[in-house]
């Protein structure tokens, strides 16, 4: 069966948090994921998820703090926002479907709506199936 | 006829003339240029045949204007870069794409379609193609791709400008001078600077980095304060990650910038970094307040991001990269 590839840039206050309560919980996540630590969502620059696309990647995730207050840097997660925002219009336009690019926001606590997150991701990209075909 | 003069070739590609004008409209420099030079090809002056060129053992100076279109484009392209000492890509088209290069990923059989099916098309074309044939004249097929000469070779001497501004068609006059007397410019000198156009334009804001985008108004909804940035009217803007050395041209005529000069230096996809800048400024201050929604509705404004973040650099964005690998794979 296809397995995608999904990168995830986790924000380290957060969404990382939150994948590591989940292995201290012992809930499983899906191996497709390749999570990547970021400081913030708001590190995370467009060019950088295109990259993960053009080295393989069939989806990425980008998880961060919940709006409106929990960034760690006031508003990195509203500059995450509108980036992907434009970003998904962008690649509509491209033909690439937007729905390869997820955004979540997911507390440091949220171990669970991570792993339904993951899980419910890699569901949607193995129905896309892989982004070079 | 031959001389001993150096030999110059100037080459189009898929152009529009517009760059052939910006280098005839310097005038007496060129004038003088050229009797130094001896012109053995240029469609819009002289008969040029692609048997001349093939012929020629050596050219000394080719300047080769437009993107790579079509075959006949590319073989020249290829050519030029085999039998000429000093290769000038000039102009947007010629270095980036520019305009033709929004094609880049439209099937070449569409795009025929549409040319034969939309009214811009002169009527009886098709018959005056047909004759042309029947004397053994052929329109050189399209290429699979649109891109500039600077992919496909590598420039000695990039110009780039949609057409280039006079300053810079000057200064390659004087380059191809002092080539005359047997200097050479380092390779890949591009003729423009590599800061961005922000850092010249007479309106500046004093703290750029505190720039705040308070709205999104596409040209017709606003009527723009002459002496106020683009972006702090709401206007998009790309001079942040343009090059200058245009003088500002747009800026000048009340229009913001479309960045015909191509991305500052180290910025090698205008789009994404201007979509990253872009999300940073964009209601900074409004971000709590309005909500993701209210951000989402007011984001919504840009229709069409590609045809504005890449207006003169498609060909040479990431997401076209992507775009032809999947479609190879
Ligand atoms: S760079 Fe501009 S002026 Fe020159 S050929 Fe291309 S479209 Fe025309
Ligand atoms: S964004 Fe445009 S108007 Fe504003 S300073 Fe830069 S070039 Fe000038
Ligand atoms: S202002 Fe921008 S679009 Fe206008 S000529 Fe200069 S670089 Fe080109
Ligand atoms: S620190 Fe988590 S999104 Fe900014």
């Amino acid at each position: 069966m296809y397995e995608p590839k999904i990168i995830a840039f986790l924000c380290r206050w957060c969404a990382s948090a939150a994948a590591d309560l989940a292995g201290v919980s012992r809930l499983s996540y899906p191996a497709n994921i390749i999570p990547i630590v970021v400081p913030c969502s708001g590190r995370v620059d467009p060019r950088a998820i295109i990259e993960a696309f053009l080295n393989g990647a069939d989806g990425v995730l980008i998880g961060g703090c919940h709006t409106p207050n929990d960034c760690h840097y006031i508003s990195g997660n509203f500059k995450a926002f509108k980036r992907i925002h434009i970003l998904k219009k962008l690649l509509k336009q491209f033909g690439i479907e937007p729905e390869r690019i997820r955004l979540e926001w997911i507390s440091a606590t949220e171990a669970t709506k991570l792993v339904q997150v993951t899980k419910d991701f890699v569901e949607t990209i193995r129905k896309l199936g892989p982004l070079a075909r | 006829m031959s001389s001993n003069k150096p030999k110059l070739a100037i080459v189009y590609g898929s152009v529009c003339g517009g760059c052939d004008v910006s280098l005839v409209n310097v005038g007496e420099p060129l004038a003088d240029l050229l009797t130094n030079y001896d012109v053995i090809y240029w469609s819009i002056a002289l008969d040029g045949k692609l048997h001349t060129l093939e012929k020629l053992e050596r050219i000394d100076v080719a300047i080769y204007m437009g993107p790579i279109r079509t075959e006949l484009n590319m073989k020249l392209a290829k050519l030029i870069r085999e039998k000429a000492d000093l290769v000038v890509a000039y102009g947007t088209c010629a270095v980036y794409g520019g305009i033709p290069g929004l094609g880049a990923l439209i099937k070449p059989s569409t795009l025929v379609e549409t040319m034969k099916s939309t009214v811009t098309t002169t009527p009886g074309s098709e018959k005056v193609v047909k004759s042309m044939e029947k004397e053994g004249l052929k329109i050189p097929p399209l290429t699979n791709q649109c891109l500039p000469l600077s992919v496909v070779v590598e420039p000695d001497v990039l110009v780039p400008g949609c057409p280039p501004a006079v300053e810079n068609v000057e200064k390659l006059i004087d380059i191809l001078k002092k080539y005359l007397r047997g200097e050479k410019p380092v390779k890949g000198l591009m003729l423009a600077e590599p800061r961005s156009l922000c850092e010249e334009c007479p309106r500046r804001p004093k703290d750029m980095s505190k720039l705040v985008i308070p709205n999104i108004y596409r040209l017709h909804e606003a009527v723009p304060k002459e002496d106020k940035c683009f972006l702090e009217q709401g206007i998009l803007c790309l001079g942040p990650i343009t090059r200058a050395g245009c003088g500002h041209r747009c800026i000048k005529a009340n229009m913001p910038c479309a960045g015909c000069m191509g991305p500052v230096q180290r910025v090698d996809d205008v789009g994404l970094k201007f979509l990253s800048s872009l999300a940073s400024a964009l209601l900074a201050d409004k971000e709590k307040e309005l909500g993701e929604e209210g951000l989402a509705k007011l984001l919504d404004k840009i229709v069409d991001p590609q045809g504005l973040f890449y207006r003169y650099t498609l060909p040479t964005s990431y997401l076209t990269k992507l775009v032809l690998k999947r479609l190879r794979k």
